[in-house]
């Protein structure tokens, strides 16, 4: 047994050895391979990140959101609609909210606006502030902006500005808070303000809301009181904040696997390149193994030889190829894809992404990158391995 | 969802291990048509240096295939996190009627793969090759398995989708109505648990000592021993290892928050009982006499690692539920 293992231990220190004499060689197969893994490993770890992200974010989401609908569309909620939820056990809080968009023609940007009813009393909204703080309930005129708005607004320095209603009329407005950066995910176009600032500025009617955000007591009830909360209200949306969070992790997941799909064509490039390479052998190769089969050396060992190569190749191109795309996310956000997962609306998000990294994603760009590369080289190595000494020596 | 990178990488995955299979394949059928040992045609010589790249070819068949088995569990457990109501790998494979196929075909084809390069290292032992043909034969049966493996993993990935409400396990688990391939419907009850260990002492012994049926035994033991130590794992193992009793799953254990347990017991039990079918299969070419001398000592090899893989598991299996016993709960 022990022989054996001193054996393996052989032929992978001349295989190493034998690789480092051809570096030149087999230079371009491991650059290519480094930035074939680059690619893919960006794509899974900016995936991951911007899902732990969104998780991190969605805590500020409540239990279950109300919506109600007409013809399969959103229509305006009448607050009368609070009286019958009021019945249902288990229901810790419900408050109001106008949630709506507003159009800037002079810069062709859509702001979100959220009317709350009571925003500073949430304590899950206080962690989003970077400065300043959120309108009371009685107060009018006050809002919170996004990053994105301050800037498009060109507000600089100064508090008080105006929008229009849908009359034309002005509605002015005084800024008191500032959503922190790394909530840009959610925050970054938003605008948030008080129940009858949000009806003043869409003109709506006295009663009417948009949404209706729920607080359950036990975790363990959401589902079961959104049951009741959609017979209660007949032709409501009732969404839960775990729905809410699938459906985001969904989004990301397809976007990777649509950059996946994308590389494909540059896996397959490298795959062929490998093989060709590989099948490519000189005259001095063939001699090589000529003088290592008069030696004493089997097809079976040759073999081994080149199987350690091919891994000793892959092993460090997919450590460069993941250490650069960690790097990539980490240092640089990941700028190559930002536009793909985030979109490339005027209001483009400028938001600090949370690294995160998972053994699993290793092992899936294992899977996508080294094992094609093992299987291209088993044929070369096979071809390589069965040269007569007596016609190369 | 074939679009998300899991998908992709499982069919990637699945891609490769059917391409070195059939490349072995393509050897394989011009081995049992035109191998005759006694010839020293170009063709014989050829086919003699061809049977080493398909041995290769089907090591990386193995390795690949038990890649793709790990990587399917973590893609389903992956999965949980978009298909609504799901919480773990068992919510996603039930999310439709191919994905505990697919698992379990996965399983089976491991165990083939094992078995091709059992016979394979038992067949160079000798220089005349005397299993030659069998094991390209053997070999040929393998694609089907492997066609059907990728069909229903494509159908399987295909038929996920990210709405349907699937059952996770804590329901899975409790309601006797629901079948997972009839394993998980009910609690292990102090019978059979007593019943399971049992049986494993008596292999653990039928292992050591080496009497006239042992070798017998031992495979028709070591294939009950797969599916009543899952089972065992599952309904019996589990609970304790997530200190919950109503939860019941063997994919949860394979998580980090309980230390990765799932992998050393899954893989201990799977060697285990490998081992011990291997030796059943040994006893099918006690007739060879060119293999005479090759063996005993794949026999004894074998022996021995049957009896430390299984004493392992057993003693891994029982670790929780007696620190629970003598420790109380968490």
């Amino acid at each position: 047994m022990h022989s054996a293992i001193q054996q393996q231990l052989n032929i992978l220190d001349y295989g190493l050895h034998s690789l480092w004499q051809k570096k030149g060689k087999n230079l371009a197969v491991f650059l290519i391979f480094s930035a074939v893994i680059f690619l893919l490993a960006s794509f899974q770890f900016m995936s991951a990140s911007l899902g732990k992200t969104a998780e991190h974010l969605l805590k500020t989401v409540p239990d279950i959101t109300v919506q109600q609908l007409l013809a399969g569309r959103q229509v305006p909620l009448s607050t009368e609609s609070v009286e019958k939820l009021d019945l249902i056990f288990g229901i810790s809080d419900i408050r109001l909210r106008i949630w709506g968009y507003y159009f800037d023609e002079s810069n062709g940007a859509n702001y979100t606006v959220i009317g709350s009813s009571a925003p500073a009393t949430d304590p899950l909204l206080e962690s989003l502030l970077v400065s300043g703080r959120y309108p009371t309930e009685d107060e009018n005129h006050k809002v919170v902006l996004g990053d994105a708005v301050i800037q498009n607004l060109d507000l600089q320095n100064r508090t008080h500005f105006s929008l229009f209603r849908p009359d034309l009329s002005q509605i002015s407005l005084q800024r008191v808070g500032v959503f922190q950066e790394s909530a840009n995910l959610l925050t970054a176009d938003l605008m948030l303000m008080g129940l009858e600032d949000a009806r003043d500025l869409f003109a709506m009617q006295e009663n009417e809301i948009t949404d209706l955000l729920i607080s359950v007591g036990n975790p363990v009830e959401i589902s079961t009181i959104a049951e009741k909360i959609a017979n209660a209200l007949p032709g409501s949306r009732v969404i839960t904040a775990q729905q809410i969070q699938k459906t985001y992790k969904a989004v990301f997941s397809f976007r990777s696997g649509f950059g996946a799909a994308c590389l494909l064509a540059s896996l397959a490039a490298f795959v062929i390149l490998a093989f060709d390479k590989a099948l490519g052998f000189s005259r001095e190769d063939q001699q090589e193994v000529g003088i290592l089969k008069m030696l004493g050396w089997q097809t079976r060992d040759i073999m081994r030889l080149r199987f350690y190569e091919s891994l000793a190749t892959a092993a460090c191109a997919f450590g460069l190829g993941i250490s650069l795309a960690w790097i990539h996310i980490l240092f640089f956000d990941g700028i190559l894809f930002r536009p793909i997962f985030l979109g490339w609306s005027v209001l483009r998000p400028t938001l600090t992404i949370i690294p995160y990294i998972q053994g699993r994603d290793i092992l899936l760009l294992f899977a996508f990158s080294v094992l094609p590369y093992l299987a291209a080289t088993i044929i070369p190595a096979w071809r390589a391995s069965i040269v007569r000494p007596d016609s190369v020596v | 969802m074939l679009g998300t990178s899991w998908a992709i990488g499982l069919t990637i995955t699945s891609l490769v291990v059917l391409f070195v299979t059939l490349r072995a394949a393509y050897t394989g059928v011009r081995v049992v048509r035109f191998w005759d040992q006694s010839a020293d045609s170009p063709l014989q010589i050829r086919l003699e240096s061809e049977i080493w790249l398909s041995s290769t070819l089907m090591e990386y068949g193995l390795f690949f295939q038990l890649f793709s088995l790990l990587l399917l569990v973590i893609a389903a457990d992956s999965f949980a996190a978009i298909l609504p109501g799901a919480m773990c790998a068992t919510g996603s494979f039930l999310a439709n009627s191919y994905g505990m196929k697919v698992l379990v075909l996965k399983l089976v084809s491991v165990f083939f793969y094992g078995f091709w390069i059992l016979i394979h290292r038992l067949d160079i032992c000798s220089p005349h090759y005397p299993l030659v043909r069998l094991k390209n034969i053997y070999l040929l049966l393998l694609c089907p398995l492997l066609l059907t493996d990728m069909t229903f993993q494509t159908l399987y990935l295909n038929g996920l989708h990210p709405d349907i409400i699937t059952s996770c396990c804590g329901v899975v688990f409790q309601k006797p109505d629901v079948h997972l391939l009839g394993l998980s419907q009910q609690m292990a009850t102090p019978t059979s648990i007593v019943l399971f260990y049992c049986g494993c002492f008596l292999l653990l012994l039928t292992g050591w000592l080496n009497f006239r049926y042992s070798s017998l035994l031992l495979a028709v033991g070591a294939c009950l021993l797969f599916p009543a130590g899952l089972w065992m794992v599952t309904t019996f193992v589990s609970p304790y290892v997530y200190a919950m009793p109503h939860h019941r799953c063997p994919f949860c254990i394979l998580h980090v928050e309980y230390n990765f347990v799932g992998y050393p017991l899954f893989v201990s039990l799977y060697l285990a009982s490998f081992s011990g079918m291997g030796i059943g299969l040994l006893g099918l070419f006690a007739s060879y006499s060119e293999l005479a001398k090759a063996l005993p000592r794949f026999h004894k090899n074998l022996r021995s690692q049957f009896f430390v893989f299984l004493l392992f598991f057993v003693v891994l299996s029982l670790y929780y539920p007696l620190k629970y016993l003598v420790l109380g709960g968490e």
